[in-house]
């Protein structure tokens, strides 16, 4: 099967995989400036800007946004912290060692977060944090270790040690070998990890409902009940606005990456 | 360095820190699934796990489930090696068609779940544009997509969120692969189908393998995509966990921390058949 004989199946695919990609986001992007959209109607009688005015100008659901970016960020900074020296020790460590971290990494990830949310519900409750975003931020750090350590792992276990014995060989210590050798050729990876810590505290929902009783409202939660609601356009503007923040966190990251390639490669 | 201090840096540290920052908090919520099934803890009664391990609503909910993961992963899979294998190479209509294909990939699953919703319901846009061809008069005539037994609006979610993630695997597999086994096999006779279903196919689902696996059951564990999608009968099972936990009741507590213990169970088999198929490939 070689694509150079393959033209017009091609071009159908192409066709066909343009329409499926873009289709949900045109559906959201139609919906949230939509104005007058009633059944049969197939476009909208107009656009304007009122569901995304009606998002915004409501303080729960600004309170929401606000508590979604405050633990997106706090849960890629201390998951990034504390899975790359993990990712570290873990690469260094014999092949059983590697294998048993690496499981129980695996384990965080495939956790049902509906499971997982259950029996940290009882923990954190038993720890006087029930419904606090403080409990919230400590639920969502489980499954964003566990991705983040599958990262760090993948990443020292090719990782040369050749330039950090050369910098030790010529007096540096400890500190100024991770200031000056590890983080510099670790940028990519580390800009990486804290996007994706971001983007699994973002999306979260399972584990927030859970363990934050209600009390603690994030804007996927948000967005669930205005769709639950019956509020459509309201709802793509949540979707939309969850979206755009993790476009732009991947970009960034990948950005960074590219502008770090040279370093690294 | 002696042998007690490299024996502390390559097993112990990492040992001790995996233990106390994954371990404690998964052994620690598995152990309240436990003791709550068994009616220790959290206002429960005993004798859950016997009582949902014999209701059919729970091996319903299981195969339901199953099913989406089965059928969302196995659709994700097959779209993803068609446009690796269509659009691999690195030319400008590969570039483009890699690109359109990612598109999806940050978008959070609440999203996906809304557009798909608004898109496939018998009030969304396909309906609006039947009725205006004039295939259906009312909404009820379209052909229910979501909430339907088959849960075909959560498998249309999985694949439109899952597909860029295998193709992105599936086309660094082949960019680190690089051609010489097929070169070798035509420069034998092979024909190009005999070296894409001998050669390439193979090499790609071996090295897939964990990918798949980790798609899988992350949407066995899904509660975003069903909680919008999915029929209410039989649930899902991450919203069956859900209805028994908000049910007034000790039964029904015991009952959800005992079919998260089946979902548990689940995923971790599944787990450690991704670590074999990781180790192997």
């Amino acid at each position: 099967m070689t694509p150079r004989r393959m033209p017009i199946a091609r071009s159908l695919l192409l066709l066909a995989l343009t329409v499926f990609a873009l289709a949900p986001l045109a559906i959201l992007i139609a919906t949230s400036f939509a104005r007058g959209w009633f059944y049969p109607a197939a476009v909208p009688a107009g656009f304007d800007g009122g569901a995304w005015h009606d998002l915004f100008a409501d303080a729960a659901h600004r309170g929401a946004l606000l508590n979604s970016l405050l633990l997106g960020i706090a849960t890629a900074l201390t998951a990034t912290a504390c899975a790359l020296p993990l990712g570290r020790a873990a690469a260094a460590g014999a092949r059983p060692v590697r294998r048993a971290v690496a499981l129980l990494a695996f384990a965080a990830v495939a956790l049902p977060p509906v499971v997982l949310g259950v029996g940290l519900q009882l923990t954190v409750l038993s720890l006087g944090l029930g419904g606090t975003l403080f409990g919230v931020f400590l639920s969502h750090l489980v499954p964003a270790l566990g991705y983040l350590t599958l990262v760090f792992l993948g990443v020292f276990t090719r990782w040369d040690t050749r330039l950090e014995e050369a910098a030790a060989t010529l007096g540096a210590t400890a500190s100024m070998r991770w200031r000056i050798v590890l983080l510099p050729l670790l940028r990519r990876p580390i800009t990486e990890a804290l996007a994706l810590g971001f983007l699994v505290s973002w999306a979260q929902v399972a584990l927030t409902l859970l363990v934050g009783g209600g009390a603690v409202r994030t804007l996927p939660l948000d967005v669930l009940a205005m769709l639950q609601s019956g509020q459509d356009q309201r709802a793509a503007a949540g979707a939309l606005a969850l979206t755009i923040p993790a476009l732009i966190v991947l970009g960034a990251s990948r950005i960074a990456a590219r502008n770090t390639a040279a370093v690294v490669a | 360095m002696n042998a007690s201090s490299r024996h502390a840096r390559t097993v112990v540290v990492p040992l001790l820190m995996a233990g106390t920052l994954l371990g404690v908090p998964i052994l620690v919520s598995i152990g309240y699934l436990v003791a709550g099934a068994l009616g220790w803890v959290g206002n429960t009664s005993s004798g859950a796990v016997g009582r949902m391990l014999t209701d059919t609503a729970v091996w319903r909910s299981v195969m339901l489930s199953l099913w989406i993961a089965t059928a969302g992963t196995a659709i994700a899979l097959i779209g993803a090696l068609m446009i690796a294998l269509l659009f691999g190479r690195d030319r400008r209509l590969d570039r483009l068609a890699q690109r359109v294909a990612a598109l999806p990939l940050p978008v959070p699953t609440v999203a996906t779940a809304v557009a798909v919703l608004l898109l496939l319901s018998q009030s969304g846009w396909l309906s609006r544009v039947a009725a205006q061809m004039h295939l259906i008069t009312t909404p009820a005539q379209f052909p229910a997509l979501v909430y339907d037994p088959w849960a075909i609006g959560v498998i249309v979610a999985v694949v439109w969120k899952e597909l860029p993630f295998l193709l992105l695997v599936a086309l660094s597999l082949q960019s680190l692969r690089g051609s010489a086994l097929i070169d070798a096999a035509r420069t034998l006779g092979a024909t190009p189908w005999q070296a894409t279903r001998t050669i390439t196919l193979p090499l790609l689902l071996r090295g897939m393998a964990p990918s798949i696996v980790a798609v899988f059951v992350f949407v066995l564990g899904s509660l975003e995509l069903p909680l919008v999608l999915a029929p209410s009968s039989p649930l899902a099972l991450p919203m069956l966990i859900q209805e028994r936990r908000q049910a007034l009741g000790a039964d029904s507590h015991a009952d959800a921390y005992a079919i998260a213990l089946i979902a548990t169970a689940l995923a971790l088999s599944t787990a450690l058949l991704h670590e074999k198929l990781r180790s192997d490939a």
